[in-house]
């Protein structure tokens, strides 16, 4: 088991007023598992997601993130926790626009002071999603598709044990949207990682092993789809 | 910490970036260069001071004393092993054959190569160094145009006759104008003798000019002597002695260099906080990607304080340069210009504590914003969160730590724990006003929103609250910065004023000595026949102190345990009677009392240094022998005399209706417009009134302008460098807030608002900016002058109004140019560049 989410619950302070926008949330994804959440917007999707990868903290419950408690670790050692064992992938990919993209694939690894064979493994990872002719272009050079290309890069250079992503393909037109969603589940077949997408897109919550639909902050279903084939 | 990554990161980080920080370079370029110019010319002032000072003594140390140096004394003196001339100067009566006329003069009996330092200015130049070769004699200038007598001619002092040899243009001596009043004739001091007027019993003053090796501390030298010399009657003074009295007139000018530099170093810092603060800003994105996977919080501020750091002392470096330069190059280009000339030398101290100021104040003003990135959240890359960056704890820690070394640099450069506090305070306060006036702003405007005002006006006013405005920012630094220069500008008024009014220019010239009381009228009514103002006309009695606390005199002297200096105590008191206290001077214990009421008790006022040297206060009993008349009197009051002015001062001063009927004499003070209206005045005065005699301080003060008129430029330069600084840092800071509105601009253009929409929305935001910054910062700056000219600068306080009307409108004007300027900028970028997240 990878991760464990035990009676989460998430609440806003309001000017005046409280908003529980997560409540009573439990479930738990084994190695390797390829897992969707979706909900209708501001269902708690990305909020979740933020408790599950360790960049917010419950208001209470317990989450435990490749075996260790995340809700008792200090900011510190969640850094380490994500650079080691998570990936992100995010709808506006996020990459550093003062870096180039060989140099954005690289900062997980550097941040591991892996400096020898960074660049190999960043240059390797730059082919394998088509962009082999790019090293040097600053974001702001690459179209929409290329940007979240190079994040999935990004993602999977440390050898992540699990891999969180956020609307891989929200910002992105329906063809540039599955040249991505494929490579997604290339890479995610061959390294083996625990993926759970945040999406609005059926068709690709489809395409994984287990949905969890939320909403108004609570699970409403959780189940598995045996679609193997599909993969 | 992950060394390597982090250096890497911070400069790969910053290759794109490098131009947000031009404002941060160029605020600490510039501040740091005028504080390094600053430093030196207060550095080059001061060893004009020391010039000058040396140039007034003539020498580097004297010794002088009613009688020649007495053999036990000798020894150390020889120990000095310096370059030594001896002079005796007399008061005398000389008799000029040519139109056979007397006329009480000064003679100076001079040996040796004296005057060291400085010049003795005659006409022929060449007399000044002939005059010791026979029977020669150097006159005093004005006393020849009063007589028409020229070189040539002779004079006869005692028993010998001397050929007048030259015109004494300037003589040497005490700037006391109350010592010397009688006109001077220099003559070699071999032969004093013949002139028989050396008899026992009249009053001659014996001084030995010495110049030492320029590594003896003479000021230890006197203090292990000064008793042993003391007991001799003899006096010792070194230059910097003379130079404390100078430094006395110009300490105003020192505290005003001063803040200057403080002012300058503070706009800089005003530079480096906004726009450090600006670039954190524009990089919360970046840290929160960075902290997402996997950096530590301390890392990421690591990253940008090293980069921060760098160019910091990139920048510091290269302001210590180029304030050197200014230094060395500004003397050259202004050749023409300047009213003196320059001998500008690039001062070590003054590099070394720009670098140490520079480096301290960039690190701590950065540090404030930069603390903040340890709080920027890896959240931020899944939800753009309104605040971006949460203030830190930390920060007080790093206020305090500014704060202390504001104080610390003050202190460094005043010396007075006092005034360092009370300054740092002030600014502190000031930065809190307008902090509150911000909070106020930003509150008010919400709460009493013009909700029926146009869009434009409504968007405009409502950018003044909306998250991540500009508002405390901005009002902060044009407040501080509006406020600093109108400080600045309402200083250099104030002591310019000053300044000018100790010069030559005001200063009264002449004194008359020697007049009847009958005469009072009469000598008024000459002075003023010649269109000349009577700066003062006051009583003189010479009296001898007789004893005091209720011994006499001479028990006094034969006590050894006596804490009274010998020197105060055999002086002769010249004492000066009048009802009321003269505003230049200052009441320091005690009430004074004008006139005698009639009572048991007659309570006199005394200088603060004659208290002093007879160590008596308030009540004490001092009895006076007014040639044979005993009077007891009381301490009733202790003043300070203020020395700036050349009029004469009393040490000892009566209550009126006491001393009437006492012998004595007047002293009238007086200016004279030039040379000329001198001569002619001396000839109706001497004509009409033989025992009084007339004394020129014009050549004193001529020396006394020369430095005056390099005080003035000195101000008017360094305010005015320190006015461009300020101007620079303001308007790169308001250049910068243009990173601050672009995304919400070049939305709105997206959503269709026109050009001219922007403009206005704009214009809307940074006219209620200016306004209320600008009246902030003038009213804090107003009220900041009015503490520093009565508590620092003890000058009267006025402004006139009418340029800090001009220093208002200037403001606003520029902030709403600026503004538009920034907004042209937005309406020129198409919106596409947004839509990439640039
Ligand atoms: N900082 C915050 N303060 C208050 N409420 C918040 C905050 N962040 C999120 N919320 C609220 O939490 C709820 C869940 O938001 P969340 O972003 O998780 O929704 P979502 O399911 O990801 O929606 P979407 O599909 O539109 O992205 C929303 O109602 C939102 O308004
Ligand atoms: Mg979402």
């Amino acid at each position: 088991m990878i991760l464990e989410a035990k009676e989460i619950k998430k609440i806003y302070q309001g000017v005046n007023k409280e908003l529980t926008v997560l409540d009573n949330i439990n479930f738990q994804v084994e190695q390797g598992e390829i897992l969707s959440i979706v909900g209708p917007s501001g269902s708690g999707k990305t909020t979740l997601l933020g408790l599950c990868a360790g960049l917010d903290n419950p208001t209470s419950g317990v989450l435990t993130l490749a075996g260790e408690s995340i809700s008792q670790m200090t900011e510190n050692q969640k850094a380490d926790l994500r650079n080691r064992k998570v990936g992100f992938i995010f709808q506006n990919f996020q990459l550093l626009p003062t870096l180039t993209a060989l140099e954005n694939v690289m900062i997980p690894l550097e941040l591991q002071e892996r400096t020898e064979g960074a660049k190999a493994i960043a240059e390797d990872l730059l082919e394998r999603v088509g962009l082999s002719g790019r090293h040097n272009h600053y974001p702001s050079q690459l179209s929409g598709g290329e940007q979240q290309r190079v994040s999935l890069a990004r993602a999977f250079s440390n050898d992540p044990q699990i891999l969180f992503a956020d609307e891989p393909t929200g910002n992105l037109d329906e063809e540039t949207g599955l040249i991505v969603e494929n490579l997604l589940f290339e890479l995610n077949r061959e390294k083996q990682t625990t993926l759970i997408i945040v999406t609005h897109d059926l068709d690709l919550a489809n395409k994984t092993d287990r949905i969890i639909k939320l909403k108004g902050g609570r699970i409403i279903s959780d189940q598995n789809v045996n679609n193997a084939s599909i993969r | 910490m992950k060394w390597s990554l982090i250096v890497n990161t911070a400069i790969r980080d910053s290759r794109k970036e490098r131009s947000k920080l031009i404002l941060f370079m160029s605020s600490i370029i510039l501040g740091v260069a005028a504080l390094v110019a600053i430093n030196s010319f207060n550095d080059n002032l001061l060893r004009d001071i020391e010039t000058q000072s040396k140039s007034l003594l003539g020498a580097d140390m004297t010794v002088s004393g009613n009688t020649p140096i007495p053999e036990s004394l000798a020894m150390s003196l020889d120990s000095l092993q310096a370059e030594q001339s001896s002079e005796i100067e007399l008061f005398s009566m000389s008799y000029l054959p040519a139109i056979d006329e007397s006329q009480f003069v000064r003679v100076v009996g001079l040996t040796g190569g004296f005057p060291y330092y400085g010049e003795l200015l005659t006409e022929p130049a060449a007399a000044s160094t002939t005059y010791q070769s026979g029977s020669y004699a150097l006159v005093d200038d004005g006393m020849l145009l009063q007589y028409g007598l020229s070189v040539g001619d002779s004079i006869k002092l005692g028993k010998v006759t001397f050929a007048i040899h030259g015109r004494l243009l300037n003589a040497f001596g005490s700037i006391d104008a109350g010592t010397s009043f009688a006109p001077s004739v220099y003559i070699a001091g071999t032969k004093m003798r013949d002139t028989d007027l050396l008899q026992p019993g009249s009053l001659v003053n014996y001084t030995q000019y010495y110049k030492t090796a320029p590594d003896i501390d003479l000021d230890q030298w006197k203090k292990v002597r000064r008793q042993q010399f003391r007991n001799a009657s003899q006096r010792i003074t070194t230059i910097q002695d003379q130079r404390e009295n100078l430094q006395e007139a110009f300490a105003n000018l020192n505290s005003f260099l001063n803040i200057v530099a403080l002012i300058s170093l503070l706009l800089a810092c005003i530079g480096v906080a906004s726009s450090v603060l600006i670039y954190v800003k524009t990089k919360v994105q970046s840290i929160a990607i960075l902290r997402c996977l996997g950096m530590k919080s301390q890392e990421a501020f690591a990253v940008y304080f090293l980069q921060i750091f760098v160019l910091g002392l990139i920048s510091v470096i290269l302001g210590v340069a180029i304030g050197s330069i200014i230094q060395l190059i500004l003397p050259i280009i202004l050749k023409s210009f300047l009213p003196y000339e320059v001998s500008m030398r690039i001062s070590l101290s003054a590099m070394t504590k720009g670098f140490v100021m520079g480096i301290l104040s960039t690190t701590l003003f950065a540090l404030a914003p930069l603390l903040s990135i340890r709080s920027v959240t890896p959240l931020q890359t899944l939800r753009v969160s309104d605040d971006p960056i949460k203030p830190d704890p930390v920060r007080w820690i790093v206020y305090g730590l500014i704060v202390l070394s504001i104080t610390g640099f003050l202190y460094s450069l005043t010396g007075s724990i006092r005034d360092s506090v009370l300054f740092s305070g002030g600014i502190l306060v000031a930065f809190l006003v307008l902090f509150a006036v911000a909070k106020l702003v930003t509150w008010s405007v919400r709460k009493y929103f013009p909700k029926r005002a146009s869009f434009v006006v409504r968007q405009g006013l409502s950018n003044l609250y909306r998250p991540n405005n500009q508002t405390q920012t901005l009002i902060v630094s044009i407040g501080l910065g509006t406020g600093i220069l109108t400080l600045l500008f309402i200083l250099q008024g104030l002591i310019l004023g000053n300044v000018e009014g100790m010069g030559a220019g005001n200063q009264p010239n002449m004194i008359v000595f020697g007049i009847e009381s009958d005469q009072r009228a009469e000598i008024d009514s000459i002075t003023q026949s010649y269109e000349m103002p009577i700066i003062q006309n006051v009583p003189v009695v010479t009296m001898e102190l007789a004893g005091w606390q209720g011994r006499s005199k001479k028990e006094w002297l034969r006590d050894t345990t006596r804490t009274a200096s010998r020197r105060t105590i055999n002086r002769e008191a010249r004492v000066s009677y009048q009802a009321e206290m003269s505003p230049e001077e200052e009441l320091i214990e005690g009430t004074y009392t004008g006139v005698y009421d009639g009572g048991d008790s007659i309570m006199i006022s005394l200088d603060q240094r004659y208290a002093d040297g007879l160590d008596v206060g308030i009540g004490d009993d001092l009895t006076w022998n007014v040639q044979g008349t005993l009077i007891t009197t009381y301490v009733g009051s202790i003043r300070k005399i203020n020395f700036r002015k050349m009029e004469s001062r009393f040490f000892i001063l009566f209550p009126t209706g006491v001393l009437e009927a006492a012998p004595q004499f007047r002293i009238l003070v007086t200016k004279s417009p030039d040379k000329q209206v001198t001569a002619d005045y001396r000839n109706s005065v001497v004509r009409s009134m033989p025992n009084a005699s007339v004394i020129d301080l014009g050549n004193i003060l001529v020396t006394l302008n020369s430095i005056i008129t390099k005080v003035s430029y000195v101000i008017k330069f360094m305010a005015g460098f320190s006015i461009l600084i300020g101007l620079i840092v303001l308007i790169s800071s308001l250049f910068l807030s243009k990173y601050q509105r672009i995304r919400e601009s070049v939305l709105l253009r997206t959503l269709g608002a026109v050009e001219n929409k922007i403009y206005k929305i704009n214009a809307v935001e940074y006219l209620a900016l200016g306004i209320l910054s600008a009246v902030t910062g003038i009213l804090l700056a107003v009220s900041g002058s009015y503490l520093l000219a009565t508590w620092v600068f003890e000058l009267d306080f006025n402004i006139s109004w009418i340029p800090l009307l001009g220093i208002f409108l200037f403001i606003i004007v520029l902030t709403l140019l600026i503004g538009l300027w920034n907004s042209r900028d937005v309406v020129s970028r198409s919106p596409l560049e947004v839509l990439r997240g640039v």
